[in-house]
């Protein structure tokens, strides 16, 4: 679980890139020990800078990182074993494979070199890739060369990892699989992850706490369930009749209704009022309704706004080119 | 990260060719030419292989480094504990130690064909062949240098390997035209009190790490 202390504070950090292009300005947001932390935002909002100064790769920058209560030195040894990093878009050099890659990363970070075989049997048992030890890194899959890069973060077990957009390209079941490892390190670990992604779903599957950017600033930080609840525009319930039942039809009958409407596969959508402050009592009513009416509902579910919903809220411009994934359907919560 | 670097370059398509490339072509030329005039192939062959690795050479390092940073290699290596500079230097002293074999190699087929031919070598030729071998180590040097700076500058593959290539072989090609310059000017004016070969060794080694040094501070400054 995460501690209440702060580990990893960014205090007012801006960055103006050639052309006067202000890429991050007076970012500020802190991270506890052992939580995942999400960062969400579009394409071009300011993510990989951000991680990029957090790893020192970027160090022309305005603003002060500050770890456990000290600002960061790149100049020590310790920092850079504290980091795991996964890059974005990122390759290796052709020649080299798997295990000679994961060695020469390890020695790089300071692993024991009486250690490293150990070492880089744990990191790809992790990840799945222990048969493709001695295969050329060119000849991996898409999926396969991010659990690589995975690998090498995790190869001097450090404190904190960094993941820039680690899930894109992904296949849902590789996905699946990264995601349980996240959990796995932090939860039972106490590793403190800190990741960006375009996919809304995967951020809300595995984070503690999430932070949204937009043109480089910050938006909004919380916790994704609360973030949900504040932003929460509407409530809709999702119902399924049974065959040769008709849906509610006298929508002006029931107080807190709104509007209704019908799916291509036969489900109808009831939309509750804005403002409804009592919603197990309004779906009572409505199902009352329905039983007067002699509908015969055979499920129903709360349709719960998701951190979509709550993106394209704060986030500005069209989600068409901002490089979000196709927002997945809202969250069901079962109620019968 | 030296030896890291060594076992890739050495390992590398174009660093095979040149190894096997390079004692096949002088075996080649010795059959074409014959024993012309008891010209020495150790001599032919070191001019040779002094071209031919000096461009490849400068080719190599230039996209190699040029594509590592397009493929932000380097973003693994600098998030570690580790050196700009070393990462650099790792490359250079790799892809030289590579030629200077590769060029050896030449050199060691060239001499046991005048061994076989029985190759009288005469004094002028011998003082020739020794100043070619000395000079090969420095113009590949120049050679590699600007292959470093123009794979760290450019961001277009091909405008890197073109740029080392053209550059490197012109200035590395003056370097070998060095000792027969000073050599004149010293019969003309008889007041430069160097040895030519010495003075064009001080030459290359000087313009080689100046342009490493530009090269390694060019790569310091970048941002990733």
């Amino acid at each position: 679980m995460a501690s209440t202390a702060e580990f990893i504070q960014f205090d007012h950090i801006s960055k103006i890139y050639k052309g006067n292009f202000l890429a991050l300005d007076e970012v500020s947001f802190s991270i506890k020990k052992g939580e995942i932390y999400g960062y969400v935002g579009p394409n071009g909002a300011g993510k990989t800078t951000t991680m990029k100064i957090l790893v020192g790769l970027i160090r022309d920058y305005k603003g002060a990182i500050i770890v456990d209560g000290n600002p960061i030195d790149y100049g020590q040894t310790g920092v850079h074993r504290m980091l795991g990093y996964l890059p974005q878009d990122v390759g290796f050099q052709e020649w080299r494979t798997v295990e000679h890659a994961l060695r020469t990363f390890g020695l790089l970070s300071g692993v024991d070199k009486h250690a490293l075989d150990k070492r880089i049997d744990d990191v790809l048992a992790l990840v799945t890739l222990e048969g493709v030890r001695k295969k050329k890194i060119i000849y991996l899959s898409g999926g396969m060369q991010q659990k690589l890069l995975l690998a090498q973060a995790l190869l001097h077990d450090p404190e904190l990892l960094v993941l820039d957009e680690p899930m894109t390209g992904l296949d849902p079941m590789t996905r699946f699989h990264l995601k349980s490892i996240f959990k796995k390190l932090a939860r039972e670990e106490g590793k403190t992850i800190f990741f960006s992604s375009h996919i809304l779903g995967d951020v809300e599957d595995v984070c503690d706490t999430l932070a949204m950017i937009d043109h480089g600033k910050i938006v909004k930080i919380g916790i994704p369930k609360d973030l949900r609840e504040e932003y929460r525009v509407q409530d809709i319930i999702e119902i399924t009749y049974a065959e040769g039942t008709a849906g509610l039809n006298d929508v002006e009958s029931v107080e807190f209704v709104e509007k209704t409407s019908m799916t291509e596969d036969g489900r109808q959508l009831i939309y509750f009022k804005k403002g409804v402050q009592d919603i197990d009592t309004s779906i009572q009513k409505v199902l009352a309704t329905l039983v007067e009416q002699g509908c015969k509902v055979r499920n129903f579910n709360l349709v719960k706004p998701s951190l979509e919903d709550v993106y394209l809220q704060l986030v500005s411009g069209d989600s068409s080119d901002s490089g979000m994934a196709k927002p997945p359907k809202r969250r069901k919560e079962k109620r019968a | 990260m030296f030896l890291d670097e060594l076992r890739g370059y050495a390992k590398s398509k174009l660093m095979i060719i040149l190894f096997i490339g390079l004692p096949v072509l002088a075996v080649l030329i010795s059959l074409l030419t014959g024993n012309y005039q008891d010209f020495p192939e150790t001599y032919l062959n070191t001019v040779l292989a002094t071209s031919f690795a000096g461009a490849l050479g400068s080719i190599m390092i230039g996209t190699s480094i040029t594509t590592e940073q397009n493929k932000n290699v380097y973003d693994l290596y600098l998030i570690r504990p580790v050196s700009r500079t070393n990462i650099i230097l790792a490359k250079y002293i790799a892809v030289y130690c590579c030629l200077v074999f590769a060029v050896f190699l030449a050199i060691f087929v060239g001499s046991i064909i005048d061994y076989a031919r029985g190759t009288q070598i005469n004094e002028a030729f011998a003082k020739l062949t020794h100043d070619a071998i000395v000079t090969v180590f420095f113009a590949v040097a120049i050679t590699c240098s600007f292959g470093t700076l123009f794979g760290i500058v450019m961001k277009s593959v091909a405008a890197s390997a073109l740029l080392s290539l053209y550059v490197g072989n012109q200035t590395s090609a003056v370097l070998t035209l060095l000792i027969p310059i000073i050599t004149n000017l010293m019969a003309q004016k008889r007041t430069l009190p160097f040895d030519p070969l010495s003075l064009t060794m001080v030459i290359g080694a000087a313009v080689a790490i100046a342009i490493l040094i530009v090269a390694l501070v060019v790569f310091n400054k970048k941002q990733f």
